[in-house]
């Protein structure tokens, strides 16, 4: 129980940091909306100048859309700062003094990287996808708990990506390159996985599974899956975990602690 | 003025852009994978929608857009308010007050000289994947020359908004939020997202008394030739002379309010 509550001592302090400069809180927590507000908006002109995109009604593409916006607030809060945290602690040499506790120290550092910044995402993705769920009429079943679960599925990818990212800095000392590029990767995701091609879709499910973030979660959602369908979508995810870790326990034997 | 102080601030811009260049690779090769989804978004939407023209775009036009969108967006790009922020927490504005010429002019060259390695190391490289992947059209010299200096206006627009918004500092010390809405608001009035033309009459209307669309969507527009040359220059330069004024009446007050001893 130790790492849940560093979390909540670490969001406690984040969070009254943030308000030591509340004109800034305020116009953070806005412009994340704004933000977040910019995919739904071109949807609906998408919608309202074209018959939109194929296998996607207006109301799907919205709780598609709610819940890309979710998976990137759950992300913003658990996942993005174990990047930053270590970035900067490498390039100024310090994070010997996160290895040095006796905590696991990929834990301890995912512990310490929480972040505020994700909820005024994930009340907005969750007010869209109520929204769209209410008028597509979707039942209560399995399917709402198998939502859920992809979207966990969904939050294990993207901390697997920051870890790998983070894995990087370690090697590399400055990798923002890196992380800036998979920003542009993850635009992929923004859109339903089925308007690529079958190249792009075959890389996107199984060799980096960037569906997860959103696709498949929707389409689980609104048309259910199978068996096999659930462990297509979650295995890639579960390899690419340990892959992370791995990649986290490698660069850690290969660090300098020589700062840059 | 000091011709060669600008200059030494121009290269100074160039070597912060040097240090990072290992972003610019990465957003050279992003690039293509932006287009790449646009290219598919609208293919798919295109055949199901079954027309061959959407608010005046043809699918070519319309992945031209997205390619111009880009070419502006980094030849555009300001982060003057981020500068200014940072000079004020650490307390560094003085050194730059204290320099031989103004604040303002010293930032337009720092980010110019930022801006001149963008255009050797992003633009250049992304009108010729523009050519050769997705069908960028050849512009006639006169509407090239015309684009040219329209993508100067719009440099001025964007770089006066993060400077008149980076004076927020001034009084907020942190301004990490309405930076960060700053992007958010160009990008989508400008018409970086999805074209203007795509947006209900209404909130075109609205746009049209805003500045942002003379940022992005009006030198794509010119280069595809979609609207007159003289028409959008003499507007561009009129939103210009509006946010200078601006800029002069709050640097003034801002200059009044500064501290400078970080935070």
């Amino acid at each position: 129980m130790k790492y849940p509550k560093l979390a909540r001592a670490m969001f406690a302090i984040r969070l009254s940091n943030a308000f030591a400069y509340k004109a800034n809180f305020i116009a953070i927590c806005l412009a994340k909306i704004i933000g977040d507000l910019v995919g739904p908006l071109v949807a609906i002109f998408i919608y309202a100048n074209t018959q939109g995109i194929p296998g996607w009604s207006f109301e799907q593409f919205l709780l598609f859309q709610g819940t890309f916006i979710i998976i990137m607030g759950l992300t913003t809060n658990i996942a993005i700062d174990i990047f930053w945290n270590v970035h900067i602690a490498v390039e100024f040499g310090n994070l010997d003094k996160y290895l040095l506790k006796p905590y696991n120290s990929w834990l301890y550092l995912l512990s310490i990287s929480v972040n505020w910044e994700g909820l005024a995402e994930i009340l907005l993705g969750t007010a869209l996808v109520t929204y769209s769920a209410i008028k597509l009429n979707i039942p209560l079943s399995i399917n709402i708990f198998l939502y859920f679960i992809l979207i966990f599925t969904a939050l294990v990818f993207m901390t697997s990506i920051y870890t790998l990212i983070s894995a990087g800095s370690i090697i590399a000392v400055k990798n923002e390159a890196l992380n800036n590029l998979f920003q542009r990767f993850l635009d992929f995701a923004r859109y339903p996985a089925d308007v690529y091609g079958t190249g792009v879709q075959f890389v996107i499910t199984f060799l980096f599974p960037l569906a997860i973030s959103a696709t498949f979660p929707a389409q689980t959602l609104l048309h259910g899956t199978t068996i096999k369908g659930l462990a297509t979508m979650i295995l890639p995810t579960i390899a690419f975990f340990i892959i992370s870790l791995a990649a986290w326990s490698y660069s850690l034997r290969k660090y300098s602690s020589a700062g840059g | 003025m000091n011709i060669n102080a600008h200059k030494g601030m121009a290269i100074m811009g160039i070597k912060v852009a040097t240090r990072y260049r290992w972003e610019v690779v990465a957003a050279v090769a992003a690039t293509p994978l932006a287009l790449v989804i646009y290219y598919y978004l609208w293919k798919s939407i295109y055949a199901h929608t079954g027309q061959a023209l959407i608010r005046g775009f043809t699918f070519e036009e319309l992945v031209s857009y997205y390619v111009l969108s880009m070419i502006v967006g980094f030849f555009t790009w300001s982060e003057m308010d981020k500068w200014i922020e940072h000079d004020i927490i650490k307390g560094d504005l003085v050194k730059n007050l204290i320099k031989p010429f103004g604040y303002i002019s010293s930032c337009f060259s720092f980010e110019l000289g930022l801006n001149a390695y963008n255009i050797l190391t992003q633009m250049i490289p992304v009108f010729i994947i523009g050519f050769l992947f997705f069908k960028l059209p050849i512009a006639p010299l006169m509407v090239f020359l015309g684009f040219a200096l329209s993508l100067f206006f719009a440099f001025l627009l964007y770089f006066g908004l993060a400077f008149l918004l980076g004076l927020a500092a001034f009084w907020m010390k942190k301004i990490t939020g309405l930076r960060r809405a700053r992007r958010i608001i160009v990008a989508f009035f400008g018409g970086s997202f999805i074209p203007l033309a795509f947006f209900p009459p209404w909130l075109q209307e609205i746009s049209a008394y805003l500045p942002f669309q003379y940022i992005r969507s009006v030198p794509i527009l010119l280069y595809q030739q979609r609207i007159a040359i003289g028409h959008s220059l003499l507007a561009q330069a009129a939103w210009v002379v509006v946010l200078y004024t601006l800029i002069y009446i709050v640097s003034r007050k801002a200059m009044r309010k500064a501290a400078v001893v970080g935070l």
